[in-house]
């Protein structure tokens, strides 16, 4: 099979499995991050500017481990970008870990002003405080680089999507860095505007802010979404695996009665949304979902496939049955475990979970740091899942 | 502020996109920007 064929079957496998349709195997996502650039024997500071590398690191796994998709193509990191600026990011990396520092662009009285104007408030507030003095000094000369740079990371962008055509590797689904992703209103206040602990203090101490705030945002940035996603023929089965992919991470600071309040009823429009048009949607849940479990139960089987990261795939498939479940391969056994544990493991999760459908083979924590997976221990399950048949 | 064109809004902000954005991208200028501020801001 050419690259796009290759491509075609593999949207094919992995929709038939969400729509929990017999397969012959069981497709593995590769939740692969910054892992693979170690595994081609660089560190983080040799690559993570330099585009040849990444890419290097990129089709050396791909060469390597036999998966039928993988989470990131080295595009998700925009360094060159931020470095070329100058000045301190919220995102850093050393030659062995990337990360993020705790930020919080908003205080709950500030959320209005955000809302009001984005860009003036980036421009005005955002900005300036980020960068302290630097941002007073940064001339014509710099941001001309700074775009340069900014044109750069895009031409790879685009340059990786052919590769991964070349590779016959599909796209997880159409919402990636240049089209945008969808995020709900709580989540944006925990990732970016008031941070954990402001968030944690604010739901008790004033929700009526953040009732405010989120009715805006998910007016503007979700309500397109539903509308889109209702006029929509149906499923985008030509080119991506699911129709929308949706981090949920904010869940695990929320008690029920909160969730209800602040996450779930425009959530639930949202997923309905995609429900009634047949499509499928994968969620990636950070921490626990499990105690959330029969929010989603009700949904028919194929809508919602939930990428589980601390939950066993076990209680969660007793939990929400009409669920697809992506995951179940830990990093845990795959740094510490013999490869024989991580077959005999794999088998379980491909023979219990694949015999019933719906299930997804991948990693539960993105691959980041050198000793996330042994290579002798990825290599043997990839290979084992790449030959296993239902 | 001090004397960086570029600091004040929304005038150093239209100044800056007249001085960095080359021609061919001018039509597609505020969603370049907007990505832009989203890099910068690690949003």
């Amino acid at each position: 099979m050419d690259g796009k064929e290759l491509q075609k079957s593999r949207v094919k496998l992995f929709r038939d499995t969400a729509n929990f349709v017999k397969t012959e195997r069981v497709p593995h996502f590769a939740n692969v991050v910054t892992w693979k650039v170690f595994d081609a024997g660089y560190t983080l500071d040799q690559a993570m500017t330099h585009f040849d590398v990444m890419e290097e690191t990129v089709t050396r796994f791909l060469d390597t481990y036999p998966v039928d998709a993988i989470l990131d193509v080295g595009i998700r990191n925009q360094f060159n970008v931020t470095e070329a600026f100058g000045g301190e990011g919220y995102y850093y990396y050393t030659p062995e870990v990337l990360g993020v520092r705790d930020h919080a662009h908003c205080t709950p009285d500030t959320l209005s002003d955000y809302m009001d104007d984005p860009i003036r408030y980036a421009w005005e507030k955002i900005l300036p405080e980020k960068y302290g003095e630097v941002w007073e000094t940064r001339d014509k000369a710099i941001w001309k680089k700074t775009f340069k740079e900014y044109v750069r990371y895009v031409m790879f962008v685009l340059h990786m999507a052919k590769v991964m055509k070349r590779y016959g590797l599909p796209s997880l689904a159409p919402n990636n860095p240049m089209s945008g992703t969808i995020i709900p209103g709580m989540e944006i206040l925990m990732s970016d505007l008031l941070g954990i602990q402001q968030l944690s203090i604010a739901m008790r101490r004033c929700p009526d802010k953040l009732d405010d705030f989120i009715a805006r945002w998910e007016k503007e940035k979700l309500d397109p979404v539903i509308e889109k996603t209702r006029n929509a023929p149906g499923p985008q089965t030509e080119k991506y695996c699911f129709d929308a992919s949706i981090l949920m991470l904010a869940h695990t600071i929320m008690n029920k009665k909160q969730f209800e309040r602040f996450y779930w009823p425009k959530f639930s429009e949202l997923l309905g949304a995609y429900r009634d048009k047949q499509m499928n949607v994968r969620i990636f849940a950070e921490g626990s979902i499990l105690s959330f479990a029969d929010y989603f139960a009700d949904f028919p089987r194929g809508t919602l496939t939930f990428h589980l990261e601390q939950d066993d795939p076990f209680d969660f498939r007793a939990a929400a049955p009409n669920a697809g479940i992506m995951g179940g391969m830990t990093t845990d056994l795959l740094s510490n475990g013999t490869e024989a544990d991580c077959l005999a493991y794999a088998e379980k999760l491909c023979a219990e979970l694949g015999g019933l459908g719906g299930y997804i083979f991948s990693e539960n924590k993105m691959l980041s740091y050198r000793n996330d997976a042994k290579r002798e221990n990825m290599l043997a399950v990839c290979r084992f899942v790449s030959d296993y048949r239902l | 502020m001090g004397k960086n064109p570029y600091t004040s809004y929304p005038e150093g902000y239209e100044k800056l996109q007249r001085d960095i954005i080359p021609w061919y991208f001018k039509p597609a200028k505020k969603m370049l920007m907007r990505l832009l501020l989203t890099i910068l801001t690690d949003g």
